[in-house]
């Protein structure tokens, strides 16, 4: 059967974990074929790392296991990458994905010898919560015009004509050659591989209805590009694999493919190959392929965006809603853009289908993404295509490519102050000396110091991000990416390196709120009220408030604090957010490029807690820091729209590279048509008044409770972590306790 | 001018269309039974304390010149009511919220200012805007009056929640102000009113009918409690037919959440036991669809 067969092949569509190759198709034994590349990497030593690279891809897809499930749409796998299963490694929070050549890059990057400065940077950074760093290849959007509108076979002849362009006009460089090598030799052993898929898919033709469908559907595109949704669907599935398991670089959108599937299903309509229920089907069959992949991040797909004519939402974004509707699955993850005029019809079936608990969807504001994109200088035509990328930012289209090596915690320097700069876990010295608070007069005194213990920990990413930045091109060059990006085929430079347009590098800046209220706490009642002296605060904080409980419930239970709408407290995260986004964006950094912002706190609001000693907002040692864009937990006390007050008072347009805003909601508060209402009115202002991403939960405490004791009554249940989702019951106790806790103090606020 | 209120809360979603902002008066003259904001009736301040949530912290006892928070020889935190004044300074120090008081005079221009921070969302939301409730909000008319006027000239959609046991002349001074009458109402049949509520429901029919006839919008909220007013509704759907302006008949399913706050104010709970049953509400909304009115899901 063609169709109605998702249901009852799901359990097969599950092959990553327990792959049937097809016999003698290659070594299925993922060690054996590391051995195999690693024998012949090492017998390399001392090239080009490009052709090293490229050498072991071939290497790998020339001796990988082949497989194809007859039964899916998307049944196509091969050996070398596998990811984890629950059984091997139970923390859904520490599986991951093996990549077949991620040895390389760890050894090329342990190969490199630290500059003294880079020693003196990270020296006691992570051990004290301070940031977190480590060489990142995980953002970065493929050009997806390139790879549909070229194919694989297309992009490899893309890339050797500009290698002939410039052997033609004799400008061709050592190091482009290299480059133009690196993607001959990756591609011809992409184009092999997709020569034995064919070949498999023909040899079990009649093996099932569909097969005859996949074998056209593989020779469109090894040979050509695709002509039909399903064709297209299968390209970027293909695309994707490669990329982010073998290029590990990963894919942070397979694209906007509601807009650029659109035409092909039309067609396909017209033509009477497809109905709106099969295209259902096969997106589920699509999105199963992502959930078993099991990325803990989930892979991101985006929808809407405009043109002249409008809004860009079409059937096909409903169509896809409806079929994630129906999987009930947490990857991949949705993203939708939303302009002024997304229709409401769209955004209120998205949000029914967050309020009954499916709520892997960010949505993020477009408008808001074009006013960022022209201030970072790009051209209108680029402004207007922006893709939405990662958990919830915008990249120009085709153009980008933003490693992000660097998280800084803005909390942490207000710990330093109080020990002139030394963590007083670790005993390490991380900060700088900003004096005897004891000799501190004024509160203006104390943010000061505040300041420049943070301006040091900037500085410092700034060292760390460019040790790492200076080396992409030796720790991981990147040919099968590269290959798509227009700009890097045409400039003959590696695409994560420095070969696009932008070669930006995000710094994060986590926990603004958190840091914001022990601002606020010192100013009011060291201060302003003058209720305790700054050094009786010092020993309290470093007594963990260990008989200073009083003064710890002052603190803690002083609603001045952000999230309230209180222009006190708010305006102190304005000011200090500006202030270091603007130091942060001045900075140029090795590629070309510039530095830009990221403000969301991911989920070291968590990691951090243990890591941070006591602050003056009240926290202990091991309680929780601020999440992305929201208040500190428990401390947003008059309820969303307060909250939302608060957090569009921050200029977003400075933290380019995503903010967004975490709301819980009670399922009482927005129950009905009313309810759903509510929920696109809060999404329309957080919109309209400058807000980036819009994501959250709506749960009650009672029902997490009960799926903590009784998960078997509630395998379904989802809970957006940050920028992705996952099923509450697999999720680890601390974790659990966390959302219980945001969920109960909800309760108390309604 | 100044009246007395008891609470403002944002993000009201279901006192009237959009996203709202309700501002509650303080004084009710109904009783209800089943009232779900107790806080609401007494036209004095009222002391709440949840004494199952106390750590004894004794920041009250320091804050109280009367006396009535003590901390006893086991470490308990003791509150004496009849010791305490009602000046409400222990309810601010309090840093868990166990203590939290009831009541407070507010300036017209105060609450607009705090009104008004949610305009925005007002706007995005299908006819936000803000609702006056109680209580019973005119029992404070010119209060109402003066806030309505100046919520009319910021633009805003006004919403009136009303139990209807006013005078005529109470609900003159609002019509001219008010989009939107919330009338809430618990039987047609007087004998159950009185028992329900302890007042007669004559007034309350005919201020229904007079701001009908006006041709202001009504939605009617009907609290649905087993055992007391479940009977009820055929007969209030017998009216409602006969009138010109209901937009829309909300069934209110009965709950007893409030049971915490009276114990908290020290206050009787006269709640009734019995929660209607999901398809007890759906029977009571199809009855009411059947009979041609608009019923809120």
């Amino acid at each position: 059967m063609l169709w109605n067969t998702f249901d009852e092949t799901r359990e097969s569509q599950n092959f990553y974990l327990h792959p049937e190759f097809e016999p003698n198709s290659g070594i299925t034994d993922n060690n054996e074929l590391v051995e195999k590349i690693k024998a012949l990497t090492d017998s390399m030593r001392g090239q080009p790392h490009t052709i090293i690279k490229a050498k072991a891809i071939e290497c790998l897809l020339d001796n990988c296991a082949i497989e194809i499930n007859v039964l899916d749409w998307f049944g196509l796998n091969f050996s070398g990458w596998q990811p984890n299963s629950a059984e091997d490694v139970p923390e859904l929070s520490r599986r991951a994905i093996f990549k077949p050549l991620s040895y390389l890059n760890r050894e090329w990057l342990a190969e490199i010898q630290r500059p003294q400065e880079f020693i003196d940077s990270a020296k006691g950074i992570a051990a004290s919560g301070a940031g977190i760093f480590g060489c990142d290849y995980d953002h970065s959007v493929p050009d997806w015009d390139s790879v549909i509108g070229l194919g694989f076979a297309g992009l490899l002849e893309r890339s050797e004509r500009a290698r002939a362009e410039k052997i033609s006009d004799g400008t061709l460089t050592d190091e482009q050659k290299i480059y133009y090598d690196g993607i001959k030799i990756s591609y011809e052993a992409i184009l092999r591989l997709l020569d034995r898929f064919l070949a498999c898919a023909k040899k079990h033709i009649d093996d099932n209805e569909k097969m005859p469908i996949m074998a056209e559907c593989l020779e469109n595109i090894r040979y050509s590009t695709p002509k039909t949704l399903y064709q297209y669907l299968m390209l970027t599935y293909l695309y994707h694999l490669i990329q982010q398991y073998v290029d590990i670089i990963q894919v942070r959108t397979l694209g906007n493919l509601d807009v650029d599937g659109y035409a092909f299903y039309k067609k396909d309509l017209e033509e009477g190959r497809l109905t709106r229920e099969n295209a259902v089907e096969l997106f589920q069959f699509l999105y199963e392929k992502y959930t078993n992949q099991g990325h803990i991040h989930a892979q991101p797909i985006y929808f809407g965006g405009f043109d002249d004519n409008g809004t860009l939402i079409n059937e096909l974004s409903y169509i896809m809603l409806d079929a994630y509707d129906k999987s009930c699955i947490v990857n991949p993850k949705l993203f939708i853009k939303v302009m002024p005029g997304t229709p409401d019809e769209f955004l209120k079936k998205a949000l029914e289908m967050i309020r009954r608990g499916r709520n892997c969807i960010v949505f993020i504001n477009e408008e808001l993404g074009m006013k960022i994109s022209r201030k970072l200088g790009r051209t209108e035509e680029e402004t207007k295509r922006l893709v939405g990328t990662g958990c919830n930012n915008f990249a120009s289209r085709g153009k980008e490519t933003t490693p992000e090596h660097m998280y800084v915690n803005l909390l942490k320097g207000i710990e330093l102050v109080f020990t002139r700069g030394t963590d007083p876990a670790t005993g390490e010295f991380i900060g700088v000396d900003t004096g005897d608070i004891s000799e501190f007069r004024t509160y203006e005194d104390f943010e000061r110091a505040y300041v420049a213990q943070t301006e040091c920990l900037i500085n410092k990413a700034f060292i760390i991000s460019d040790f790492y930045d200076s080396h992409l091109l030796d720790i991981n060059p990147a040919p099968i990416y590269s290959a798509s990006m227009p700009d890097s085929v045409k400039n003959g430079k590696d695409a994560y390196y420095n070969g696009v347009k932008y070669n930006n590098t995000v710094m994060f800046l986590s926990c603004h709120a958190s840091a914001a209220d022990s601002l606020m706490m010192v100013k009011k009642h060291v201060y302003d009220n003058k209720d305790f002296d700054l050094c009786t605060l010092r020993d309290a904080l470093l007594d963990d408030w260990e008989g200073y409980e009083e003064m710890r419930m002052t603190m803690l239970g002083d609603e001045e604090k952000f999230g309230n709408d209180i222009d006190t407290v708010d305006s102190i995260a304005v000011r200090m957010l500006d202030h270091f986004t603007t130091m942060v964006t001045s900075r140029k950094n090795v590629r070309g490029g510039h530095f830009v912002v990221n403000g969301e706190s991911i989920w070291f609001s968590h990691r951090w807690a243990d890591k941070c000693g006591a602050t003056p907002d009240g926290r202990k040692r091991g309680d929780l820091l601020s999440k992305n864009m929201s208040a500190a937990i428990g401390q947003d006390r008059h309820g969303i729209t307060s909250l939302i007050n608060s957090v569009t008072k921050i200029d977003a347009t400075g933290l380019a590279y995503g903010c967004p805003f975490d709301y819980i909601l009670h399922p009482s508060a927005v129950k009905g048509e009313d309810g759903l209402d509510a929920m696109l009115g809060l999404l329309r202002t957080f919109m309209k008044r400058g807000g980036y991403g819009f994501q959250g939960n709506v749960q009650d405490a009672n029902m997490l409770r009960d799926a903590q004791v009784h998960p078997e009554n509630h395998k379904n249940l989802q809970v957006r972590i940050s920028g992705w989702s996952w099923f509450f019951t697999q999720m680890e106790k601390n974790f659990q306790d966390e959302f219980i806790r945001r969920a109960e103090l909800e309760e108390a606020n309604l | 001018m100044r009246g007395f209120i008891f609470d403002i809360k944002h993000f009201a979603v279901h006192d009237g269309p959009g996203i709202r902002t309700t501002v509650f008066l303080k004084g009710c003259p109904l009783k209800c039974l089943w009232c779900h904001n107790p806080e609401s009736i007494g036209k004095q301040s009222q002391l709440g304390f949840l004494e199952h949530k106390c750590t004894s912290c004794g920041s009250c006892v320091r804050a109280c010149s009367s006396g009535a928070h003590t901390i006893d020889s086991d470490g308990k935190h003791i509150f004496d009511r009849s010791k305490c004044t009602l000046c409400g300074k222990c309810a601010t120090v309090c840093p868990g919220k166990v203590l939290t008081y009831y009541g407070k005079e507010a300036e017209v221009e105060e609450i607009v200012a705090d009104v008004l921070k949610d305009k925005d969302f007002y706007v995005c939301s299908k006819n936000g805007g803000v609702t006056l409730s109680g209580g019973e909000c005119l029992m404070q008319p010119d209060f109402c009056e003066a806030l309505l006027k100046r919520f009319k000239e910021e633009n805003l959609h006004t919403a009136v929640d009303t139990c209807g046991f006013v005078s005529k002349a109470a609900l003159d001074k609002v019509i001219p102000y008010t989009d939107l009458f919330l009338y809430d109402l618990k039987a047609i049949d007087s004998d159950v009113h009185k028992r329900c509520t302890g007042q007669d429901n004559a007034v309350i029919l005919e201020n229904l009918k007079y701001i009908d006839s006006l041709g202001k919008s009504i939605e009617i909220r009907y609290p649905y409690v087993p055992g007391f007013n479940d009977g009820e509704v055929r007969k209030i759907g017998e009216l409602l037919k006969g009138l010109s302006n209901i937009t829309r008949v909300k069934v209110l399913p009965y709950h007893n959440y409030a049971s915490t706050k009276y114990k908290s104010l020290d206050m009787v709970d006269t709640l009734p036991t019995v929660i209607p049953a999901d398809a007890e509400i759906e029977e009571a909304k199809s009855v009411l669809r059947d009979m041609g009115l608009c019923v809120a899901d």
